[in-house]
């Protein structure tokens, strides 16, 4: 049988050859001397940014959300750790939620004397979700955190809703639905906690299941992962 | 900061060596300044073989400049302290931005595109120069000039960000450059390609 040979083919397949080697050479560099953490929503991923306009209860400012991280961190008990909720003020179980919403974010807050552990800085992205009776705006945010009358929330009074004021939460403006795609959030309200050096440590939807922490005979809930994850006082705890 | 100072010049001399050696190879009118060299590598006798060792050089330059990009990149992401820097050169505040630090579409980090590109672009130089006259050269020659043609576009885009940003990353400037300098020598060759200077 005649065979065909390809004089020009040693060339090719030696320069790929060490063109690979370099390449490869090049990965394995960095695969042995770096750590990388991918930015994700998933646990263990660095948290994605969050843009827009935030609300404190002094007017709307602009919002860096990487102010809130110490890159540095080495879970000390002295750095905050960030709890966020994705939600919408006419959502009946973001409205149903708010109450406790707010007492967590005064019970792990650093003035409370009976925490000893991190301070937990508690954040709410507000949305407008695509649904029918859906209409949300800044002034029906800032009076579903301030508990004022004038805006309708979920089908109510926005100062009718459960608990009080949330004094010591930032919401942040996300009426066009931006974060909560790069977040990918399906459903609201959606948890995540996030350690102070930025990773996600636990997520309410598919998350490390943490149990009834509290003994509240409810799984799971974002009281419990604060009280699993969140660094604590070694003399108070 | 990921990289001191003084490391970052070291370094960067590093990279920019080979990237300038290359540029002047592939410089006409350079071949005084070989001559020297031109018994020891003979290619260099010829303005063809001058002109791929360039390229070769050139790429690899920009190969192992993007290999750091990519390093700074996951270093960065590991949670090093990269905004703490107030000059206007810092490669952390660049690499470390997640919101220009990918590829779009892709979301592919900046350095591993220069990686692959740089690979290919060396494969398709080295092997040229292995085997000038072989059937596969044109096309190789043509596929180079395209690919650091159409970087020019991804070097515009890159160089929007950092005007944005305010920030200058030298090791991306030096990837930038070297795609230039590798444009430069394949669209010399591309011109001389079927020429008698070719073969000569």
């Amino acid at each position: 049988m005649k065979q065909t040979y390809d004089d020009e083919a040693s060339t090719l397949s030696d320069a790929a050859l060490k063109i690979s080697t370099l390449f490869f050479i090049g990965i394995l560099i960095i695969a042995f001397t770096t750590d990388g953490i991918a930015t994700g929503t998933e646990e263990g991923e660095r948290a994605p940014l969050l843009d827009g306009y935030a609300y404190s209860g002094n007017g709307w400012s602009s919002f860096d959300f990487s102010q809130e991280f110490d890159t540095t961190w080495d879970g000390n008990v002295t750095s905050d750790w960030v709890m966020i909720e994705f939600m919408d003020t006419d959502c009946p179980y973001c409205v149903r939620s708010a109450e406790l919403f707010g007492e967590a974010s005064t019970a792990f807050h650093g003035t409370n004397p009976e925490w000893t552990g991190a301070q937990v800085n508690f954040f709410a992205s507000a949305t407008q979700l695509d649904i029918q009776g859906h209409d949300s705006s800044r002034a029906e945010i800032e009076a579903f955190r301030d508990k004022s009358t004038g805006q309708e929330c979920a089908g109510q009074d926005c100062a009718n809703r459960d608990g009080s004021a949330h004094t010591l939460i930032t919401y942040i403006d996300d009426l066009d639905q931006e974060n909560m795609d790069e977040w990918g959030i399906k459903g609201t309200p959606t948890y995540f906690l996030i350690q102070p050096d930025g990773i996600i440590a636990w997520v309410s939807n598919g998350g490390t299941n943490v149990g009834d922490y509290d003994g509240d005979g409810e799984q799971n809930t974002y009281i419990d992962a604060i009280l699993t994850h969140v660094t604590r006082d070694q003399d108070g705890a | 900061m990921v990289l001191e100072v003084e490391t970052t010049t070291l370094l960067l001399a590093g990279y920019g060596l080979p990237v300038l050696i290359g540029l002047l190879l592939i410089l006409p009118g350079s071949e005084s300044i070989f001559l020297g060299l031109s018994d020891r590598f003979p290619s260099l006798k010829s303005r063809r073989g001058r002109i791929l060792s360039g390229l070769n050089l050139t790429l690899l330059g920009g190969l192992a400049v993007s290999v750091q990009t990519q390093w700074i990149h996951a270093k960065v992401s590991e949670g090093a302290n990269f905004c703490a820097s107030n000059t206007i050169f810092s490669c952390d505040d660049v690499i470390g931005n997640a919101n220009y630090n990918t590829m779009p579409v892709l979301d592919v980090p900046w350095g591993m595109v220069g990686l692959c590109t740089f690979s290919l672009l060396l494969f398709f130089s080295y092997a040229s120069s292995k085997e000038p006259t072989a059937s596969w050269v044109k096309n190789f020659i043509d596929l180079g000039t395209f690919m650091t043609f159409i970087g020019l576009g991804v070097i515009g885009l890159l160089v929007s960000y950092e005007v944005e940003m305010g920030k200058i990353c030298q090791f991306c400037t030096m990837a930038h450059i070297a795609n230039i300098v590798a444009l430069a020598g394949f669209v010399q060759l591309r011109m001389m390609h079927g020429e008698k200077e070719w073969n000569s």
